[in-house]
């Protein structure tokens, strides 16, 4: 059958073309932001979800006029649609979807060699659930495009598709994921890093079996002519109409919980022999050097000056699950800043290492810590910084005249000793 | 009806709107107008899970989807293969400028600017650049893919053309609420060019159907 053939698919069909703007799109979101997913096996495998929702959009427009021009007489495809019709429209639907998992994999295996990816803290398995449920979602964005256009006519199967499957994306897609309720297209997107989390296989398999059996039956069913008008007969329009309420019913009944669940507490362990020790979860190591040495400056400064209450003899990265408790030992985040900017903020990483995170008073949204508390802390952040050599005022929010006042070490210990107590009113 | 010496017959009008897909394209129009009139005063805060660096007014996002529309309107609905002389180039452009005047009316009638929501020159602004795109693509012969354009431009401007202080990149300006002179500008340019390579060029469907 010469419909096979790549030259006759890209000759004939639009679908094929859509891995150009794929390709595009997921190279640009693979070096946006100074792609700091890098290193981290399921961030990687997150983060290349951000685009996937436009290029479902996208997907499902064109595959509906495909399958729409497939369908009516008078298209140049008159010849082909004689016969074999149903194989026609799996071979159009097959020509689009086939090209962007192509893509998605490419773009998946790039980052992870470019991110030396090969001991991920949450297994090759996990990693490869979410990507296959990613892959099924590209899948059905097609398939939805292919079930679009069975019934409307390729000028409007374009818009419609697209502003169907923008409607999806909006209604399915879980906006914020603020409740841990059950989202059928999310996909991922993390923009910050998922160590100590791991996906939630229950969730991944609901989603998977939705996606299939859903965008089976979009790519499988055949429309019948009914005089001027294709139509669905009532056993297929039965089965849709179930199927919409499946979907449209599954926050109701699937597994309760967010995506990523918590993974059990693991300290990290790729850890720099100095003083102090600094301890860097292994997936980001590549970052490693930056955060040593502004944690080796600070701390550095600290000592010189004699403000023993901020030196530390151990540093280590926490996680969303682990928070170092041990004495002598701080935490601190994976920072943000270089998360979002590339650059390292010292006010945020001495800040992270200052906060009292084991307090319960800062987990309480309800009985927030007094003013009091951020005065203390940032007097005494900003003295570190001012110690380091760093400008505080450059690197901070507050009010210029208060942080521009250095604290006694009697003083920041005092301070500290009252965080270390939980006591952050005085 | 016949005027300073121009005659408008309104047989052959209605023959050229006929020839073009002036039904789909009311459809779409109509789609944008309720979406644009329904979303004054509401923004999109996330998408796909991804929460946006600045709000969406959805306005923004119906002036690009009426614009497309109005471009609709200059896809031809047949090959007729007949000679092309400057007086049917010039009713080609006379045609697409009518349905963007058209639309720009109707977002001036309509008033939608609620507080810090999008001015009208800026719906204007998404119309007209959502018009140009459409255009170039009903130019290329692939009227049936002129949502892609303004389509790839907006959504990739959602995802990518925010950065973290939710700035605005100067691509992306069709997210903005309110417009500049070079915006302005560049709006102007591909609405130029949009209209003048449908006049200049017929729009042969190259891989469309001859009825739609």
């Amino acid at each position: 059958m010469r419909i096979l053939s790549p030259s006759m698919a890209f000759r004939s069909l639009y679908g094929p073309w859509v891995v150009l703007p794929a390709l595009t799109l997921e190279g640009v979101n693979l070096l946006n932001r100074h792609h700091p997913y890098l290193g981290e096996g399921a961030w990687t495998v997150d983060w290349l979800a951000i685009p996937l929702w436009i290029i479902g959009v996208v997907a499902a427009g064109v595959v509906a006029i495909d399958v729409a021009r497939l369908l009516r007489p008078g298209s140049r495809h008159l010849v082909l649609t004689a016969t074999h019709r149903s194989r026609l429209l799996l071979w159009a639907t097959a020509w689009a979807g086939g090209p962007l998992l192509l893509v998605h994999t490419l773009t998946l295996i790039t980052a992870l060699v470019a991110g030396r990816v090969n001991d991920p803290s949450v297994g090759w398995a996990q990693m490869g659930a979410a990507y296959s449920v990613q892959c099924l979602g590209l899948l059905w964005f097609v398939a939805l495009g292919g079930l679009i256009g069975r019934f409307i006519p390729p000028l409007l199967a374009g818009p419609v598709a697209v502003g169907a499957a923008f409607l999806t994306v909006l209604a399915l897609s879980g906006a914020s994921a603020g409740t841990p309720a059950f989202r059928l297209l999310n996909f991922g997107g993390a923009t910050i890093t998922l160590i100590g989390l791991r996906w939630n296989l229950a969730y991944l398999g609901v989603q998977a079996l939705l996606l299939i059996g859903s965008g089976l039956f979009a790519v499988l069913v055949i429309p019948t002519v009914r005089g001027a008008r294709l139509t669905l007969r009532w056993p297929a329009l039965l089965t849709l109409i179930v199927i919409v309420a499946v979907i449209a019913s599954a926050t109701r009944w699937a597994p309760p919980g967010h995506r990523t669940v918590p993974a059990a507490a693991a300290a990290p362990t790729h850890c720099l022999s100095r003083a102090p020790v600094i301890c860097i979860y292994y997936e980001h190591r590549r970052d490693a050097a930056t955060i040593a040495a502004t944690l080796t400056r600070l701390e550095s400064a600290a000592n010189r000056a004699g403000y023993s209450a901020l030196v530390s003899d151990r540093l280590e990265e926490s996680s969303r699950t682990y928070t170092p408790t041990r004495a002598g030992t701080r935490g601190f985040p994976h920072p943000s800043s270089l998360e979002d900017t590339g650059t390292l903020d010292p006010n945020e990483l001495a800040t992270s290492l200052l906060t009292p995170l084991t307090c319960p008073q800062l987990r309480d949204p309800a009985k927030p810590p007094p003013d009091s508390y951020w005065l203390n802390l940032e007097s005494v952040v900003a003295t570190w910084l001012h110690l380091a050599g760093l400008d505080p005022a450059s690197a901070m929010a507050g009010d210029p005249e208060h942080i521009s006042d250095k604290l006694s070490a009697q003083k920041v210990t005092s301070i500290l000793q009252g965080f270390a107590q939980c006591k952050l009113t005085e | 009806m016949q005027a300073h010496g121009v005659i408008i017959d309104l047989q052959v009008l209605r023959a050229w709107a006929r020839y073009h897909a002036t039904v789909p394209a009311a459809a779409v129009c109509a789609g944008g107008t309720t979406l644009m009139i329904l979303g004054t005063g509401h923004v999109l805060v996330d998408i796909a899970g991804i929460r946006l660096l600045s709000p969406l007014p959805i306005p923004l996002m119906a002036a690009i989807m009426l614009g497309f529309g109005l471009s609709m309107a200059s896809q031809p609905d047949a090959v007729l293969g007949l000679p092309d002389p400057w007086r049917v180039k010039a009713a080609r452009a006379v045609w697409a400028i009518s349905s963007s005047i058209g639309g720009t009316v109707l977002i001036a009638a309509l008033d939608l600017h609620v507080g810090s929501g999008p001015t009208p020159t800026a719906l204007i602004r998404n119309l007209l650049v959502g018009n140009g795109l459409g255009l170039l693509a009903v130019a290329a012969g692939l009227g049936v893919l002129g949502w892609l354009p303004p389509l790839l431009l907006f959504l990739t401007a959602i995802l990518f053309g925010t950065y973290a202080s939710a700035q605005t990149y100067n691509w992306a300006f069709v997210l903005r609420p309110a417009t500049t002179a070079s915006e302005l500008a560049t709006t102007a340019t591909i609405f130029l060019v949009g209209i003048t390579a449908v006049a200049l060029r017929p729009p042969v469907p190259r891989l469309t159907d001859r009825r739609i």
